[in-house]
């Protein structure tokens, strides 16, 4: 892995967890104001992971088990937001406090 | 007020009081790095740097048993188990802190012998206290442990949370005693002092922090007891899950076996999933409650502890943990940046959010706000992502220059730590400390001050909307 690579990886993995950071910071408040357009922009950071997850499988030195390991972690990352909402809904729905 | 609650205040105070001395010293460590003769002959750089490291410890464990004495009468209705022998060891906590830190600071070192590891400190990072002071942490933690157990056997009754927090004192007490050993082959030593490090303070103080937490969000946001202790459950299931192997990614390159790269990496990986479903979570809280509280300040610092975990753990750790990666970043400032951001965000947020809560109750105080805790919270949170952000540069710079082009040689860490961009982060890293000691100073006074002149009456939690 030469020094330019190296950083470029690293780099990318931050920015893939960061990415998935907004998409499910916009995603829950898409959710809870009801919002088309946060919604459109929490589908925008998910295409952000996308991309970024596709450049870490496309270009970098890591190993094919590494890079299928970041595959199936971009997929999980969309999951997980819609997931624990609905968790969250379904947990307060009997409380009466549920958006 | 009961006596737990009154020895928990004594707790938080003594934890915001070392807050400011590991501040203090914090700062001190980063005048080193941009001039190193400060404090020649009297401080040297080591010195600072473990008093900066031990305080963080002790503040927060002081933090986590405050909050933890706070909560037990509610949870139990009735005063701890022992409660006296925790009133009496609390002072003793305190005067071996007075004296362990005058140590470090006069005494230093002492020659390669039994007696220094007994009187002066023991020379492993994190634990450096002399063994007798490492027996009275380990008593009070046991006597910690007792007070929790104890209390559930006396009243006959355990709820979800005291029930893990209970279970959770097994490690607690267990895994300090690796404080203790003198192993004279390096490799087997980090080995196990590793399980100190990761497991005590990155396993069982997450759970103890999620216990908390959970406390504190029935308190604060007068969420039922059957979601919050759903979620911890979530939340012990998922630290199992991961952090207990995440332990790997220190395993790397201290003369243990190559599988340890594989696990410690597939397990790192995996750490910020949960973290993600923690920011839904906040967002969902923040939602329901449309971010109004009786008590804004520990609001703000629970979603502060949400967001700061996340990227301080997930954004700053992934970066580095993959194998290949920490080849060349492990050790350098970006570790530290990430150290950093993550206790911050773990911990650090948890505890204050902790003295806010408890403040109401003890000055009756019907709601808490005000601007002081919102400029603490600015500067504070401000001055820590600008030090994380310089760090993150300085490291960057190190990893590339020292390691990645140098090859790690004496002459490329010389160059690297000359280099414009690491003294950049250096400086910058300074001036953002300054900024932090600022909010430090600005919190110690608002907690101090907060309420002060305000009409007492009984605090209420705010129900959910």
């Amino acid at each position: 892995m030469s020094p330019v690579v190296f950083l470029v990886t690293s780099s990318l993995l931050g920015f893939m967890v960061l990415a998935a950071g907004a998409y499910a910071l916009l995603y829950g408040a898409a959710r809870f104001r009801e919002s088309y357009a946060l919604l459109i922009a929490a589908g925008f950071a998910y295409a952000m992971l996308a991309l970024d997850a596709a450049g870490i499988v496309l270009a970098t030195p890591l190993t094919p088990p590494w890079k299928l390991l970041i595959a199936a972690s971009a997929l999980a990352y969309f999951a997980i937001p819609p997931l624990t909402w609905r968790a969250l809904q379904y947990a307060h729905r009997e409380e009466g406090t549920h958006l | 007020m009961s006596r737990s609650k009154s020895l928990a205040v004594k707790y938080l105070a003594a934890a915001v009081l070392l807050f400011g001395v590991m501040t203090l010293a914090g700062l001190a460590s980063a005048v080193y790095y941009i001039n190193p003769d400060f404090l020649f002959g009297f401080v040297p750089f080591n010195v600072a740097k473990i008093l900066h490291i031990d305080t963080m410890i002790i503040w927060l464990l002081m933090g986590f048993m405050g909050a933890v004495y706070w909560f037990l009468p509610e949870e139990f209705g009735c005063e701890p188990a022992g409660i006296w022998a925790a009133e009496i060891l609390f002072w003793v906590f305190v005067a071996a802190v007075l004296a362990v830190a005058a140590i470090f600071v006069f005494v230093q070192w002492g020659p390669g012998t039994e007696t220094t590891l007994w009187l002066f400190q023991q020379g492993r990072k994190y634990v450096e206290a002399p063994r007798w002071a490492a027996i009275g942490v380990a008593l009070v933690m046991l006597v910690f442990a007792w007070n929790v157990v104890g209390t559930a056997l006396k009243a006959r009754r355990i709820t979800g949370v005291m029930a893990v927090m209970s279970v959770n004192m097994v490690p607690l007490v267990l895994l300090y005693l690796i404080a203790f050993p003198k192993i004279d082959n390096m490799a087997v030593d980090l080995y196990w002092w590793w399980w100190l490090v990761h497991l005590w303070v990155e396993a069982t103080w997450e759970i103890l922090i999620g216990c908390i937490m959970a406390l504190a969000m029935m308190k604060l946001l007068g969420t039922s007891r059957r979601i919050v202790e759903g979620w911890l459950y979530v939340e012990v299931a998922l630290v199992l899950g991961t952090g207990i192997l995440g332990l790997g990614h220190h395993y790397f390159w201290i003369g243990t076996p190559d599988y340890w790269l594989g696990i410690g990496g597939f397990f790192s990986a995996l750490e910020p999933l949960p973290l993600l479903g923690m920011v839904v979570h906040a967002v969902y809280d923040a939602g329901v409650h449309r971010m109004k509280t009786s008590n804004q300040p520990a609001f703000y610092w629970t979603l502060a502890e949400a967001f700061g975990n996340f990227l301080g753990g997930g954004v700053f750790g992934f970066m580095i943990t993959l194998p290949q990666l920490n080849l060349f970043a492990h050790g350098t400032q970006w570790t530290v940046s990430h150290g950093h951001f993550a206790f911050w965000g773990a911990y650090a947020c948890g505890v204050l959010s902790v003295c806010y809560i408890a403040l109401q109750e003890q000055r009756r105080l019907v709601t808490v706000n005000g601007s002081g805790w919102v400029w603490a919270f600015v500067l504070l949170n401000g001055g820590l992502i600008g030090m994380v952000g310089s760090l993150l540069v300085a490291g960057m710079a190190q990893a590339f220059f020292e390691r990645a082009i140098g090859g790690s040689t004496l002459e490329a860490f010389i160059a690297g730590q000359e280099n414009p961009w690491f003294m950049l982060g250096m400086y910058s890293r300074f001036g953002f400390g300054l900024m932090f000691a600022a909010g430090y100073l600005t919190l110690a006074w608002n907690l101090s001050a907060l309420g002060r002149r305000q009409v007492a009456a009984v605090p209420q939690p705010m129900p959910a909307e």
